[in-house]
């Protein structure tokens, strides 16, 4: 068993094979026997633990992914198929998306992270860019100059691939 | 009369959305005027380049030219993207070519270049083109020098393929003599070169050289040579990095009767080749090849007439098939510029 303990103090216990899909637990439990001090896990909060050890008790049975070699740029990655549970399980509000996108990123827990990655992709097709800034609140910063400019510059870019 | 109203509808469109935004801003001012940012821009860069290069792979989603248009941050991890390929026609390639010149610090992100001349307006109306523009050669070797890192280059004149057999004599594009290798000098990284052109000859794309142990470009692995003018006599520089060799329908000079016969195309000028495609419908091929060199290729193709969907493929396919190709007999992939390697 693996016990971690994370920001608002709440420790979880998980089975060794739940656990070590996050990389992060894996290279800090060194792959040893059972961990008595708890894993301090201070970037993610227990809402989000909660997410991400539902989401590896789900998977914890699931084949290996093969590794894909550095250095081939070329060839897409193959993105993991989305099962109906996996679609399920991202259909969250926003902030949290975001919450289990940042806290799949610092586990190293790479199919968690592809899989809330192309969910926001998935929020912005068909987007306008001033629709994008609305869904997701965001702050352009452009100055006006630059926000005058950026209709000529679509135009531009929208001539690279013509 | 088509043109003419689509350009009408996108005219109003922007002008309504200009509207529409300014309506907008007005409203969140009166109401939330102060608004937290959202959660997505506390995403870490990589995180951010990350979810592009989704958006990047889905051609169904939303393209980086509108997500350049979202915000600052999203604007500078999309703009290396966004120029990193540029597949363009002969209208786009006059924008480009001014873009980059305004421009210097995109020219040093654009790696893939493909130029598809296609326009036929030129073919059927000569007649109205009453402008005096840039000839296209001379436009294609200054955005080429504007590129300061190119890693493949492709030029295809497809305005050939509207004309099977009988066509009016096409415009030329205009190359230079001596073209190619002076405006490519300079990027070392050139990996993949694919010229479909048909007023241009070999000699003006490779220097004639009869000491050409040093070829400019160490990584070149394809090259692609289609409807180009060769004579039987030409010799190519020594390319010793040069995998996958493609002729296609070459317009074959005759030498003069006094040259001793050679072949232009042997071991000793491509020493490395691996696999051949020689795609002809005329008998003279044989000038130009020398058969010892055909038995010491592993992969040969004779394609003839050409059934390959070579020109249909982007270069971004092709090199994926290269990519296949090299695995397939365990062969070292040349080093890529450090952006390749994300």
């Amino acid at each position: 068993m693996v016990t971690v303990v994370v920001s608002d103090g709440v420790t979880f216990t998980m089975e060794q094979d739940v656990a070590f899909q996050c990389g992060l637990i894996a290279d800090f439990a060194g792959g040893g026997g059972d961990q008595e001090e708890p894993i301090p896990i201070q970037a993610v909060n227990s809402t989000v633990m909660r997410k991400v050890i539902e989401y590896c008790e789900h998977h914890r049975n699931d084949p290996p992914q093969p590794e894909v070699p550095e250095g081939t740029p070329l060839e897409r990655k193959d993105r993991r198929g989305r099962d109906a549970w996996d679609k399920q399980f991202i259909q969250v509000e926003q902030e949290l998306l975001f919450e289990i996108i940042l806290a799949a990123n610092y586990l190293n827990i790479k199919p968690l992270l592809d899989l809330g990655c192309s969910q926001v992709a998935e929020m912005m097709k068909g987007k306008t860019p001033a629709e994008i800034q609305q869904m997701f609140n965001i702050v352009n910063g452009f100055t006006a100059d630059e926000e005058a400019q950026n209709g000529e510059g679509e135009e531009k870019a929208r001539n690279l691939n013509s | 009369m088509g043109q003419a109203s689509s350009s009408r509808t996108s005219s109003f469109r922007r002008s309504a959305s200009r509207f529409l935004k300014f309506r907008h801003k007005d409203r969140k001012n009166k109401h939330q005027p102060s608004l937290a940012p959202g959660p997505i821009q506390r995403l870490p860069p990589e995180l951010l380049l990350m979810l592009l290069d989704l958006l990047e792979a889905d051609p169904e989603s939303i393209g980086l030219a509108s997500i350049v248009r979202v915000c600052r941050a999203w604007n500078q991890a999309a703009i290396p993207l966004l120029y990193n390929r540029i597949s363009i026609n002969e209208k786009s390639l006059r924008l480009i070519s001014r873009t980059l010149r305004s421009s210097p610090d995109l020219g040093q992100l654009v790696s893939f270049l493909t130029v598809t001349l296609e326009e036929e307006s030129s073919l059927l109306e000569p007649a109205k083109r009453t402008r005096i523009e840039t000839p296209l050669g001379n436009l294609l070797a200054q955005t080429i020098s504007y590129c300061k890192d190119l890693y493949s280059v492709t030029i295809h004149d497809s305005r050939l393929l509207k004309f099977q057999g009988t066509h009016p004599p096409l415009p030329p594009i205009g190359f230079r003599q001596s073209f190619f290798q002076p405006t490519l000098f300079g990027h070392h990284n050139l990996f993949s070169l694919w010229i479909e052109a048909q007023d241009i000859s070999v000699d003006s794309i490779f220097l004639r050289n009869g000491d050409s142990s040093d070829f400019p470009f160490p990584n070149l692995r394809s090259l692609q040579l289609m409807n180009i003018w060769m004579d039987a006599h030409h010799q190519f520089p020594v390319m010793a990095g040069l995998w996958i060799l493609t002729i296609h329908n070459p317009r074959i000079r005759p030498s003069p009767p006094t040259t001793p016969p050679t072949f232009c195309v042997d071991r000793g000028s491509f020493p490395s080749v691996h696999a051949l495609t020689l795609g002809s419908n005329s008998t003279e091929l044989g000038s130009l090849v020398d058969s010892t060199f055909i038995e010491g290729i592993e992969d040969l193709i004779f394609d003839i007439p050409s059934p390959l969907p070579l020109k249909e493929m982007t270069s971004i396919q092709r090199l994926t098939l290269m990519y296949h190709y090299t695995r397939k007999h365990g062969l070292a992939l040349p080093e890529l510029p450090q952006r390749f390697n994300r």
